[in-house]
């Protein structure tokens, strides 16, 4: 499979050129870049034959199969589009789209053009993740009630994009837990969302810190908690159902069952597995790439996906599932009220 | 002679109606006829959701009453449970919409507790006179429709221990001290003639209320209530001569565990069910139970008083 690249900042270069370079199947043919400079140290480091400021030069190359898009994400629905209709399968960074209409064209261009297209959502990828999950359709903890999420990380004002953007916080760190959120309750029908955030120095137009409420249409409820201000990096899920709880610590990988009372008669052991799992992963190292290695799953997938003809490991639907709950969102901070959603 | 207890493998509960017809069926059917008063004990042994696997689930007695209807006429079938120390079913019917289901095959309700009661003799462990509802005195077939859990204090909760909750008392937990005594009594008095177990969803860990719900896709079925617990309890992992209230039930003439077993083929292992807390949790808890026992108010306020 041949492959391009759309942007060569940072994310291409610390996970993207790595892992497309490190699997034998596939073979790196073009990187562009606005910023050319950006591209040829990319091409140079990588061994990269084409180098291109305009991304549709790139297109223009028949030898092309995947096109991965690694460009901020409001500039994704233009490329998409475009690179649909180059008849190139698409691998995009999360998320997908921030408004639904523009999902929608996305859905379209490559529904028209029968190309295939994969968006990155590495973090449903983590074992305690897919653990609990499968812990959920066991029944173990009956039918989901409730889901708690929250995920806190550092600012990074040095990214521009991330941090300028009013609504940043939830478009970048939040599709995250959104799409978490989303895959572990089955990707239900939603009924409303309600959103509340606000800054804390009060003194720019900039969320960051915000809840997210979401009702979906079965009854069950999800809350999402994001901050960018806490100072601590974390990412969990307390995941209620009718038989129990499930404690999900994405971050340290960790998953923990809770029926009628948490003792220490529990909580000791998974202590115990805790630790040695973090142990295990600082040794191999995993723990500290923490979800960047899954990136190298999703594109194996991918291409298994296209060679079958199957469907891709996280789908359009799905991206524009996540899209409408960030623009929902959005709006409902800026509204001061919920936003009913009769149909997507 | 030896009676028979049949497993019936049933994927979900959305089969419930063909895996009721080939459970019952399969060890000789219903001794009922037409116009006869069955009596059903369902278990709503706390406002749990039936997806929780601590109750009956309503879509499985759904499926009984649809078998009861399809194939005999004119029944006054009779849907009792009563209250408990921490139940209610007068609420739970209403909440997890049983109340519509009796509604749809014309089945009554009968809460034990709130209806008049009888005094029967009885020579048990426990009890020399006892006091069941009145309903005891006039029906024709009794149907014990139990839940299969594990039960903190009497390891399993199935057949046998489903007849505790026919006590018309809601402080049920003052027979706690001497429950395997209990048990056994209650079924001399009230004893089923035919056992349903509901096992499609179970209850493995520390129920019989808060457990962990468990898929395991099963319904026992035998006429002698003692046999079948037999058989739960060596689903559940444990051999019945070792629990209390159905060696004191096999005393009693209730039943044998001698039994024939035939149906479907079930290893809980094979379908990577553990009924069972690992030993070390098992001790823990009855270390903590033992400790929890010693703290009574009055002792508390007592050794507070003296320290004073």
């Amino acid at each position: 499979m041949k492959v391009g690249l759309i942007g060569a900042g940072v994310e291409a270069k610390e996970v993207q050129l790595p892992t497309f370079s490190s699997i034998e199947e596939i073979e790196l043919v073009a990187v562009a870049d606005i910023n050319e400079k950006s591209a040829k140290l990319a091409a140079e480091r990588f061994d990269i034959p084409e180098v291109y400021r305009d991304f549709h030069d790139l297109l223009n190359n028949k030898d092309i199969d995947i096109v991965s898009i690694c460009v901020p994400y409001y500039l994704h629905k233009k490329i998409a589009v475009d690179c649909a209709k180059a008849g190139k399968h698409i691998l995009i960074e999360k998320p997908m789209a921030i408004t639904v209409q523009d999902a929608n064209e996305i859905k379209e261009a490559i529904e028209e053009n029968d190309v295939k297209l994969c968006v990155v959502q590495n973090y449903r990828l983590f074992p305690s993740v897919i653990e609990s999950k499968n812990i959920i359709e066991e029944g173990r903890i009956g039918e989901i009630i409730s889901i708690h999420a929250h995920m806190l990380d550092f600012p990074s004002i040095s990214s521009e994009w991330r941090m300028n953007r009013r609504f940043g916080l939830i478009e970048d760190i939040g599709s995250h837990l959104i799409d978490i959120v989303l895959y572990i309750n089955d990707f239900k029908m939603i009924k409303q969302i309600y959103a509340m955030g606000g800054n804390i120095g009060g003194n720019i137009d900039i969320i960051d810190h915000a809840q997210i409420m979401i009702e979906f249409e079965d009854g069950s409820l999800a809350t999402l908690d994001l901050s960018r201000m806490t100072g601590a990096k974390e990412i969990a899920l307390y995941i209620q159902g009718s038989g129990g709880l499930l404690h999900c610590d994405v971050r340290n990988n960790h998953v923990q069952e809770i029926h009628q009372y948490s003792t220490p008669l529990d909580d000791i052991p998974n202590t115990i597995k805790k630790v040695t799992k973090i142990m295990k992963g600082a040794v191999t190292g995993d723990y500290f790439i923490g979800a960047k290695q899954y990136f190298m799953n999703i594109v194996t997938d991918f291409i298994e996906s296209i060679k079958r003809d199957t469907e891709p490991p996280m789908t359009v639907e799905e991206g524009r599932y996540v899209a409408l709950v960030i623009e929902s969102a959005s709006k409902s901070i800026k509204d001061k009220q919920p936003i009913i959603l009769k149909s997507i | 002679m030896r009676s028979r207890v049949n497993i019936t493998v049933v994927e979900g509960y959305e089969n419930a109606f063909q895996g009721i017809s080939s459970a019952i069926e399969s060890v000789g059917g219903l001794n009922i006829s037409d116009g006869d008063r069955v009596l059903i004990k369902i278990n709503l042994c706390n406002l749990r959701p039936p997806s929780s696997g601590a109750i009956t689930h309503p879509l499985f007695l759904d499926a009984l009453l649809h078998y009861l209807r399809e194939n005999y006429y004119d029944l006054d079938i009779v849907v009792i449970e009563s209250d408990a120390t921490e139940s209610r079913p007068d609420i739970i019917i209403k909440w997890f919409n049983f109340d519509k289901i009796l509604k749809k095959w014309n089945a009554q309700w009968y809460n034990l507790s709130k209806h008049p009661k009888i005094i029967r003799r009885v020579d048990g462990y426990y009890f020399d006179k006892i006091e069941i509802s009145e309903i005891f005195n006039k029906y024709d077939y009794f149907i014990t429709v139990p839940k299969l859990k594990t039960h903190t204090l009497t390891k399993i909760t199935a057949s046998l221990k489903n007849q505790f909750g026919c006590l018309p008392y809601w402080r049920k937990v003052r027979f706690h001290k001497d429950i395997d005594k209990v048990i056994a009594d209650v079924n001399l008095v009230m004893k089923p003639d035919f056992c349903l177990v509901d096992g499609i969803l179970s209850m493995g860990g520390g129920g019989p209320t808060y457990g962990i719900p468990l898929k395991s896709n099963i319904i026992i079925s035998g006429t002698d209530p003692v046999s079948v617990d037999a058989v739960c309890a060596r689903i559940v992992g444990y051999n019945p001569k070792r629990i209390g209230h159905i060696k004191n039930a096999e005393k009693l003439g209730v039943g044998s565990t001698k039994y024939i077993l035939d149906g479907d083929i079930f290893h809980p292992k094979k379908h990577n069910l553990n009924f069972k807390f690992p030993i070390w949790k098992e001790y823990g808890m009855s270390f903590g139970r033992y400790l929890k026992n010693r703290v009574s108010l009055v002792k508390y306020f007592k050794r507070r008083g003296n320290n004073k």
